[in-house]
């Protein structure tokens, strides 16, 4: 256990490394800053100053070597137009974004799961062909369009919830969440649920595959003839042998999810990160991104590692070396 | 498994404990003047305001952007607001003197003014705000870089020394918000961004970033108390968006409403359109006054005997007439837009309404460009250019654009079209750029909230080299290399005229000289649209900027 936790922190080094390297380049020639930041007519005299100021007179390398310093005693820089420090920016957008994402991932599972075990224990039910048809439309259909039509149909149609923002805010053990509170809870249900429509889809078609091929197997006809309850055999037996590449891809989602929930996050408003990195990327403002993508690349590792755990839970004869 | 269950415990307090750590930073102001138990029967009259974008930062000077500025305005005052005409109002100067050679300003401050805090405002104050201006974090260090020295002559005086005469300086001198002394001396620029204090009509209550300002009613204000008395500002980026949250009745007032919304928000009963032409002008720039237009440049300009066409007046005026501005107007921005004859508004000091435009003609323009010896060449094309325009930064600038090359080709222009992001644009299209790849002819906007004709001109019409400056700092946007001597000493004597219509007449005349030698080309001025619900009445301003104190309660 020691040893492998050790691999993945060196892994861990080795991609943080290599990606700052890349975003640092990326953002170097994604825009200048300085041209958006003083005004149009400004003087040579005011320019070099900013130019300066933002220490962007320096040598690309050198400019590097600054960013590692700085960014291993945890300082990521301020950002160009907030003027506050980058990485406390992003932390302070997080909570949004988590809660947004948690409720779309609980709706994944709690919904794609089950009709992915019926749809493949039973293909051909009506109900069935019902749920792939839909699977197939909520996979192709784009979320900025979904969640203009879900404003349009909940909110200015019906009009029984919010157009877009987050809600209030309450306390649940000491977490600030809007998931504490009713109007938060309308808040959060369109956003999340757009944000949760492709992957429902995917988990359903998912589960669905692997639940077709198992129910083939001898074991499942086993545990038939031996009379276990058909909920039992679907759920406790053939649904735990297809959940690995399930677990796998739901850990792959949940972090791109958190980490480019952007177009959702920018139609509804929703102050979180994705929303943060859009404008980042739109004023060029290096800091932000570079801060952002490293946070990002942390968290991935971080996912894969706990899905990585998590299959030595479903299937005890994983085992982590 | 009893191991593996503990990992998975312990992996779950940490996360819940990391959370709790950073969660809750929302920005909250510690004065807990809670103003609604001030004894009035009736709810606070409250707006909430859809805007297109958030304010970056509440200190009022690392960055210098419409949005920023304006919401910025609501906590601070400066010594001179302009009002919605743009022409500069007493606010915490009440009166000042300019010497006999408009070169010493002497400022009689407001008194008895407080800070939100309860701190008095006085002169010092406003020595430290100046001063942070010219810090280097500061966006504003233009406001005084005329300006030879100030100083504190007592409490309630404040005496400003420029270094030419300078006729002109309130116009600089409304940009800069006056802080509190007292309050920022010892702190860090970013505790002043997120503890703001000023002395203006609304107080700061709270700022959770992307999702909402609140202010609220500053009882204590020394001028006339706005109607509102609490106001929440909402950035909503898409526009899609903050149509359906005007639709739905959550906001009560809209900027930036998407031309395509207009005739579906009109046919609602509670709402209300309003608009007025912006002062932010489009227009296109020719390098016409250098032999080398394109110098090093990846698309140069190409001319079949290498001459630049651009010099040659006929050849600017057949690309004027070459372009049916109606047609854009109509076509690309719904009928939401003004066609410009020059870069000054109607309305705005300086227009001179003698000025018309050129009418659209693409058979003279033909003509005008044989007669200027570029008849067209045997592939059909008189000479090859390369339009550069924004694609992100004006309303539909990227159409417009195209539709500009696709005349130009109609007369025989061969036009490639370079459209880029506004975060490459420009730097690109600066005439101060100096890596070599200059633009010879590009699509831009400008819009001087200023105020101030003279103001524009020495930025837009000065004489300017490819070189550099011919006097430094001015014509700083003047992008064709535009050079008339003439046009120089009228703006450099609009400059140091006092009396503002003896400048108004100058003015007109610089407009009418870089008008007749078709020193650019304008299309139009862009229109500023509102929605609001029908519950209150809103007095747009000139320069786009959203202030709560101009809307009223209808009842």
């Amino acid at each position: 256990m020691l040893r492998y936790l050790s691999t993945r922190v060196s892994q861990l080094i080795l991609v943080l490394f290599a990606v700052s390297i890349l975003v640092f380049i990326f953002t170097s020639v994604m825009g200048n800053p300085v041209y958006l930041m003083v005004r149009e007519n400004a003087t040579e005299a005011e320019i070099q100053a900013a130019i300066e100021y933002l220490g962007l007179d320096k040598p690309l390398p050198v400019q590097y070597g600054i960013f590692i310093k700085n960014a291993l005693k945890g300082d990521f820089g301020k950002s160009y137009i907030y003027h506050q420090p980058a990485l406390g920016l992003i932390m302070e957008r997080f909570p949004a974004t988590l809660e947004l994402v948690f409720i779309a991932m609980l709706l994944s599972a709690l919904i794609g799961i089950p009709l992915g075990v019926l749809s493949g224990a039973y293909p051909n039910k009506i109900s069935s062909k019902a749920i792939m048809t839909l699977s197939i439309a909520g996979i192709s259909l784009p979320s900025f369009w979904i969640g203009m039509v879900m404003i349009f149909f909940f909110s200015l149609t019906l009009g029984i919830l919010p157009v877009s923002g987050r809600g209030d805010i309450g306390t649940i053990l000491g977490l600030q969440t809007s998931l504490a509170t009713t109007n938060g809870l309308r808040h959060l249900v369109l956003p999340s649920l757009t944000l949760a429509l492709a992957n429902i889809a995917t988990i359903i078609r998912l589960t669905r595959a692997g639940m077709q091929e198992n129910i083939r197997q001898d074991y499942v006809k086993f545990a038939r003839a031996k009379g276990v309850s058909s909920r039992k055999v679907l759920f406790g037996h053939a649904l735990k042998n297809t959940l690995i590449p399930v677990v796998t891809i739901f850990g792959l989602q949940l972090g791109s999810l958190i980490a480019f929930t952007t177009i959702t996050e920018t139609i509804f408003a929703w102050p979180g990160m994705g929303k943060l990195l859009i404008d980042a990327i739109n004023s060029a403002d290096r800091p932000i991104v570079a801060a952002y993508v490293l946070f990002v690349a942390v968290m991935f590792v971080f996912i894969n590692f706990i899905v990585d755990i998590l299959y030595t839970f479903i299937d005890p004869r994983i085992d982590l070396k | 498994m009893f191991k593996k269950t503990t990992i998975l415990f312990l992996i779950v307090v940490l996360i819940v404990s990391l959370l709790s750590g950073c969660g809750g930073n929302t920005n909250t102001a510690n004065s807990g003047n809670e103003s609604s138990e001030n004894g009035s029967d009736n709810t606070p009259k409250e707006v909430i305001v859809g805007l297109a974008g958030d304010a970056y930062s509440l200190d009022p000077y690392p960055l210098n952007e419409t949005i920023t500025n304006a919401i910025n305005n609501h906590l601070y005052d400066s010594l001179v607001a302009p009002d919605a005409n743009l022409q500069p109002e007493p606010a915490l100067a009440e009166t000042w003197e300019i010497s006999d050679d408009a070169k010493v300003w002497t400022f009689n401050l407001r008194k008895n003014v407080k800070f939100h805090n309860g701190n008095d405002f006085t002169a010092d104050d406003v020595i430290y705000s100046f001063d942070r201006s010219k810090e280097e974090m500061s966006a504003f260090k233009y406001c005084l870089s005329t300006v030879e020295s100030y100083e504190k002559v007592d409490d309630y005086t404040v005496k400003v020394v420029c270094k030419e005469p300078n006729a002109l300086l309130l116009a600089h001198l409304k940009d800069l918000m006056i802080l509190d002394k007292e309050t920022c001396e010892d702190q860090n620029d970013e505790w002043i961004a997120l503890n703001p204090n000023g002395t203006g009509r609304y107080k700061f209550v709270e700022h959770v970033r992307g999702d909402k300002i609140v202010f609220e009613r500053n009882n204590d204000f020394w001028g006339e108390l706005p109607d509102v008395e609490k106001v929440t500002f909402k950035p909503i980026t898409n526009e899609g968006t903050r149509t359906a949250n005007m639709v739905s009745g959550s906001v009560d007032f809209i900027a930036d409403v998407p031309v395509r919304d207009i005739h579906m928000l009109e046919s609602k009963d509670n709402i209300q359109i309003v608009s007025q032409p912006s002062l932010r002008v489009i227009y296109l720039n020719l390098a016409g006054w250098t032999d080398t237009p394109s110098k090093d440049a990846n698309m140069p300009l190409k001319s079949p005997d290498g001459s630049n066409p651009f010099k040659n007046i006929k050849v600017r005026e057949a690309m004027y007439r070459a372009i049916n501005e109606d047609e854009i107007v109509e076509k690309i921005m719904n009928g939401y837009a003004t066609p410009a004859a020059t870069y000054i508004p109607d309305g705005f000091n300086g227009h001179n309404p003698n000025i018309k435009r050129l009418d659209y003609d693409p058979e003279l323009a033909e003509k005008l460009l044989d007669e200027a010896g570029y008849p067209r060449q045997d592939d059909g094309y008189r000479f090859e250019v390369t339009l550069d325009a924004p694609n992100d930064r004006y309303i539909n600038d990227g159409e417009i654009a195209t539709a500009v090359a696709g005349y130009f080709e109609k007369v025989g222009i061969k036009v490639n079209l370079n459209l880029m992001s506004r975060t490459i644009f420009f730097k690109y299209i600066s005439a101060s750029n100096r890596e070599g790849d200059n633009t010879h002819l590009c699509m831009t906007g400008w819009a001087d909230s200023g105020g101030e004709s003279a103001l524009m001109g020495l930025d837009l019409v000065y004489s300017m080299s490819q070189d550099g400056y011919i006097k430094e700092g001015y014509g700083g946007v003047n992008r064709g290399y535009y050079q008339n001597p003439e046009v120089d000493k009228l703006v450099d004597k609009a400059i140091s005229t006092a009396d503002p219509s003896e400048r108004d007449k100058i003015m007109q005349e610089v407009w009418k000289l870089a008008a007749d030698d078709i020193s650019y080309i304008p299309l139009h001025f862009q229109q500023d649209i509102y929605a609001h619900s029908k519950d209150i009445k809103y007095h747009p301003r000139k320069d786009n900027y959203i202030h709560a104190w101009d809307m009223e309660f209808v009842k």
